[in-house]
Parts: C-alpha cells; sequence; structure tokens
C-alpha cells in the first residue's frame, strides 16, 4: 500500500508540472494584471509607477520566465503573494478554505445520511411508487442549475418571507458571543447547505439505487434467497456489502473536494469561501491567487482519486494495489 | 378458419427476431419518463425556432417609453430594462442556449471519440501519449479553469457574436476526456471478445473490423454519453453567462438574462425577468436527463425486465 501511494505520488509529479504550466499559461494570457486594475480607478498611478511596480512583481517578463521564476518558488513552498490580500497565496487559501469545509462538509453529511438509505431502500422496491418518485426527486436535483436554485430560495426566504439573512457568514457589524453567535452563523450557511444538499442528494440516491440493483440481480443473492434466507438478511446483509464498494469509492474521491469550494454557491450567498475568493480575484486581476487557487483544486482532484483508490483497497479484498 | 389464419400471422409477427436496435427502441418507447422528456424538449426547440418569427416584436428592437413594464397581454412576460419583450428575448435566448449545448456536445464528441478510438485501436505507444495527454486535461479542475479562459475570451474585446463560438469552442474542449476514456476502454474491451477474433479470421480490413464490428457495439455507450452531455453543456455555459463570463448582451442566453439578479432591485422587484430563463434551463436539462437515461436503460440489457 505504502509503496503504492509512493508510486502514485511520483507519477503525479510530471502532470502536476504540466498542469501548473497550463494553468499558468492561461491565467497569463488574461489581458491586464493587478496594477493595470488598481491603476484605471486611481489617477494617481502615473505610467512610470506602474511601470515601476510591474519590473517589481516581473509582470513585465515573458511568461516562461515568470513560470520558472514561480515555479522555482513553488518547490520551496512560496506560491507568490495575493495583491488583492497583500498576504502570500498559501495563507489566504487556507484562511478561505476552512469556511468553504464546514459549508459543504455539512451538505456532504446531510447528503449521504438521506441519500443513500433513500438510494437502498428504492433499489429494493424497483418500479414501485417510492422508487419512481425518488427517481424523479434525483433528477429534478440534477437538472436545476445551483445558482437558479440558490437565487429562487433567496428570493422566497429571504425577501418574500424574511426569515434568514441575504448574505455573508456572519451579521456584519456586531459582536455576537456564544449561542447567539451560533445561531447567527446557523441562519446564514441554512439556505447555502440546502441548495448543495438537494443537489448533491440526487447524484448519491441515483448512484446508490443503481448500485444496489446491480447486486441485487447478481446470482449469489438468488442463492441467498434459495437457501431461504430472510430477505432482510439478504439485502442488508448480502448484498449492502458488495453495493457499497462503488459508494465507499465515490466517498473517498468527494472528501478532498470538500476544502475547493462551491464556487456558484458562495457566489450567489455571497459566502466567504475560497471559491467565492477565486472570483473575486479574477475579476481584480489578482492573478497568483488564481493561479495557486487552480492549481490548489488540481491538487485536490488528485488527492481525491488516490484516496478513492485507497479506499477500494480497503473494503475490496479483491483489489490489491499494485 | 379465416380469423384463425390471420392470428397465425400475427403470432408470427409477433415472433419476428428484432435487431438489438429496434429492441432498444421498444424499450426506449415504453418508458414514460424518457417520453414525456423527448416531448417537452421537442416543444421547448419548436417554441425556441417559431416563436421569434410570430412574434410582432424586434430582438434588438428598445423602447425607452416602455421599460421593466409586469407581465401584460400585450408583453406576456413584461419588458426588461431596454424595453425589450422579456418573452421574445426568452425564445431567443433557447436558440442561443440549446445549440451552444448542442455545438459545445459535438465538439466534445469528435475529440472525445477520435481520441479513445485511436488509443483503444492502435494501443502501444500511441494509447500511452494519448492517455498521459487525457490524464493531463482530466487533471484540471473544470469550472475554476472554464472561468480563467471565459475571462480571457471576455477581455478579448470581440464582438458578442464571434464570442457565443468561443465560449462553445471551450466547453467542447474542456469535456472530452471522460468521454476519450469511456470510449477507450469500451474498445479495449471489445478486441479482447470472441468476435473481434472472427473478424480477424475471416481477414477483415481494418476499416471494416472499426466501422462494422467495433462502432456499433460503441455507440451506444456514446450516445448515452452524448445525450447527458447536451445537458451538462447548457447548465456550464448558463453558469458562465449567469456570471457575466459567457454569452454577452445584446445576444440573450437563458444563463445571461438571470444575471440581471446581480442588481438587487431587479432581483427583489422583477422576478419576470429572471425567474422564466432559470425555469426554460431547469426543463431543458431535465427533458434532456430523462431521454438520456431513457436511452441508457434502453441500451443496458442489464436493466431488462
Amino acid at each position: 500500500m505504502k509503496e503504492y501511494i509512493i508510486r502514485r505520488l511520483l507519477q503525479y509529479i510530471p502532470i502536476l508540472i504540466v498542469t501548473a504550466l497550463i494553468i499558468f499559461t492561461i491565467v497569463a494570457l488574461i489581458p491586464g494584471d493587478y496594477i493595470d486594475s488598481v491603476a484605471s480607478s486611481n489617477p494617481k498611478y502615473t505610467a512610470e509607477k506602474i511601470a515601476a511596480l510591474k519590473a517589481k512583481y516581473g509582470f513585465d517578463k515573458p511568461i516562461l520566465q515568470r513560470f520558472l521564476i514561480w515555479i522555482g518558488n513553488a518547490l520551496k513552498l512560496d506560491f507568490g503573494e495575493s495583491l488583492s490580500y497583500q498576504r502570500p497565496v498559501t495563507e489566504v487559501i487556507s484562511y478561505f478554505m476552512w469556511n468553504s469545509f464546514y459549508l459543504a462538509a455539512i451538505a456532504f453529511l446531510l447528503e449521504i445520511v438521506i441519500a443513500i438509505p433513500i438510494g437502498i431502500i428504492s433499489a429494493t422496491r424497483q418500479y414501485s411508487k417510492l422508487d419512481f418518485t425518488v427517481t424523479a426527486f434525483s433528477m429534478i436535483g440534477l437538472s436545476m442549475p445551483s445558482f437558479f436554485l440558490g437565487l429562487l430560495l433567496k428570493k422566497i426566504f429571504c425577501i418574500d418571507l424574511q426569515l434568514l439573512p441575504l448574505a455573508g457568514m456572519r451579521t456584519v457589524g456586531v459582536q455576537y458571543t456564544g449561542f447567539v453567535a451560533f445561531w447567527d452563523v446557523f441562519k446564514h450557511m441554512l439556505l447555502p447547505v440546502v441548495v448543495l444538499a438537494l443537489q448533491g442528494m440526487g447524484s448519491w440516491m441515483l448512484y446508490t439505487r443503481s448500485s444496489m440493483l446491480d447486486v441485487i440481480k447478481q446470482d449469489y443473492i438468488r442463492t441467498a434467497r434459495a437457501k431461504g434466507l430472510s430477505e432482510r438478511v439478504v439485502i442488508y446483509k448480502h448484498a449492502l456489502r458488495n453495493a457499497m464498494i462503488p459508494i465507499v469509492n465515490l466517498l473517498g474521491m468527494s472528501i478532498p473536494g470538500l476544502f475547493t469550494g462551491a464556487i456558484i454557491t458562495e457566489q450567489v450567498f455571497a459566502y466567504p469561501g475560497v471559491g467565492k475568493a477565486a472570483v473575486d480575484a479574477l475579476s481584480k486581476r489578482d492573478y497568483m491567487f488564481v493561479v495557486g487557487f487552480n492549481l490548489f483544486a488540481a491538487l485536490m482532484l488528485f488527492l481525491g482519486n488516490l484516496l478513492s483508490d485507497i479506499a477500494m483497497a480497503m473494503v475490496d479484498p479483491r483489489i490489491k494495489l499494485k | 378458419m379465416r380469423e384463425l389464419s390471420l392470428k397465425d400471422a400475427s403470432v408470427e409477427h409477433e415472433e419476428r427476431i428484432l435487431s438489438p436496435w429496434a429492441l432498444a427502441m421498444k424499450r426506449f418507447m415504453r418508458n414514460k419518463l424518457a417520453i414525456a422528456g423527448l416531448a417537452v424538449l421537442g416543444v421547448i426547440t419548436l417554441l425556441c425556432i417559431i416563436g421569434p418569427i410570430l412574434s410582432p416584436y424586434d430582438i434588438l428592437e428598445t423602447n425607452i417609453l416602455n421599460t421593466k413594464k409586469p407581465p401584460s397581454a400585450k408583453h406576456w412576460l413584461g419588458t426588461d430594462i431596454a424595453g425589450r419583450d422579456v418573452l421574445l428575448r426568452l425564445l431567443y435566448g433557447g436558440r442561443i442556449s440549446l445549440t451552444v449545448g448542442l455545438v459545445s456536445t459535438i465538439i466534445n464528441l469528435f475529440i472525445g471519440v477520435l481520441v479513445g478510438g485511436i488509443a483503444g485501436y492502435y494501443g502501444g505507444k500511441l494509447d500511452g501519449f494519448l492517455m498521459r495527454v487525457t490524464d493531463i486535461f482530466m487533471s484540471l479542475p473544470l469550472l475554476p479553469v472554464l472561468l480563467v479562459l471565459a475571462s480571457i475570451i471576455s477581455d478579448l474585446q470581440i464582438t458578442p457574436e464571434i464570442r457565443i463560438y468561443y465560449v462553445m469552442f471551450i466547453i467542447g474542449a474542456l469535456t472530452w476526456p471522460s468521454l476519450a476514456r469511456l470510449v477507450r476502454g469500451q474498445i479495449l474491451s471489445l478486441r479482447e471478445q470472441e468476435f473481434m477474433l472472427a473478424t480477424e479470421a475471416l481477414g477483415l480490413t481494418d476499416g471494416r473490423k472499426i466501422f462494422r464490428h467495433l462502432i456499433p457495439n460503441v455507440i451506444p455507450i456514446i450516445v448515452v454519453n452524448t445525450t447527458l452531455n447536451i445537458g451538462g453543456s447548457i447548465i456550464i455555459e448558463s453558469t458562465l453567462s449567469f456570471l457575466g463570463l459567457g454569452v454577452a448582451p445584446p445576444y440573450p442566453s437563458w444563463g445571461n438574462m438571470v444575471n440581471v439578479v446581480n442588481d438587487f432591485k431587479e432581483f427583489r422587484l422583477r422576478p419576470w425577468l429572471w425567474v422564466p430563463p432559470g425555469i426554460m434551463i431547469f426543463l431543458t436539462v431535465m427533458a434532456i436527463n430523462f431521454i438520456g437515461n431513457g436511452l441508457r436503460d434502453a441500451f443496458d440489457p442489464k436493466m431488462k425486465q
């Protein structure tokens, strides 16, 4: 296992370098930079000052040279400075990352706790009314664009009913403590969590259902029934264990992604997560942060794949990682 | 006597051996949700094609005396900030959103099948190289990279009309790797099967092997994937346009019509501007998903009742 992980990491290094080069290049291709973006709204910036600042941050050099400097620093775990936050990129990401994680993790827990059992029950009663409802609900969740679902809920609960705060994570300008502070954050997070959970539940339900259906149709399940085992034992002992293998695989894959933020949902609810920070940075031309964020997301993607392989090997004795 | 022979004939008719395609078609037609999806998508497409022709208004026509009006008999979905008819923009936006979904899927299909097919069939070094390229594309986080590409496009100062094509291209060019892997995997497993050995033994040409024996077996999975991909591309386009990075005004798309919510007053007071396009995206994507799932169930013999 250890050997496998090390080899996967080594194999990933060249891919990571090329990925970094691609991300760096496309970000550098966006016309203008942070200095231009600040200078355009501030007449105090003279041509000389702009040129001096650009030279200071190395924006005047060709892309390849900038990339080599950047990757040299990146090897020392220095991913540059986010100009709009005036802090190292890693610090900004690790600050916002946790806000994103709380949001996504709560939604994720809700999803699996609700959707997986429903998916299992739905599969055991294929073609029943319940199964039909579950499938239809999942399809609705999968087909709804997250920004529209978010906007609808915001319009209903924040504007028409005035039950929940409009945006952000905490009420601005007040210092709550104890339970009041918790309640304040809870109210802010409720709608974004609901949007994420409703969307995620659909795919978890469908996935669990189809994985369960695949297993139920296999011969050993027929054998178990023929032996006279109770339906309960057949489903929850014999079938469920194998049906969970692809689910565990997907769980492993999803966990690192909880840190990369739900870009759209965070944007709609102005939630201070890393996804919203990245969109803001993009519009402010804060490129070091955009590059850092993209690379961070790529890394989490890789980690997800690795984790899902490891999880598979742990639950399925037929799989040996080599 | 005559009745009997008729009955016999009908039995014979029932027992006629159906081709796999006809069987799949039969299974598909029995799937109520899939048929409903087909009907909804058909109606939406027809409305988007015919609607703008029948409308008394012009798509670029503005009317500053008649702005921000709620729905009425004259303007069924009201008018927007520039006094344009929202219903007309909705149908016109549908043309653009559907076209973007379709064209970017065709690009995705073209690259995916080509790369996956070549890698799977020829194997060896070529396969190794193509799969490394696929790995690299797969390691890019989709939405963040799309946002960066879209902001390059929005900064290039190109005309909104040309920009639509760029949007189609970047969506297609980033979503193909999963299809390529799917096609490659499918071809690899087909190559090992006996009927491919038989084509070898019969001395068939490469072309005949590929087009008569491999491709027909890969098509079902491609059809399902492509159908679902159209829905996915429509969501991606609408998301980019919603963030102001996709299809740009004056051209409407369902996503950029929802973009008005950035003006808080419009969001709060004029839901007719942003709710209808959102519903259209939802209905269209759901219809496509129902069709895609129906196709998957129809092609997959494991799902047979």
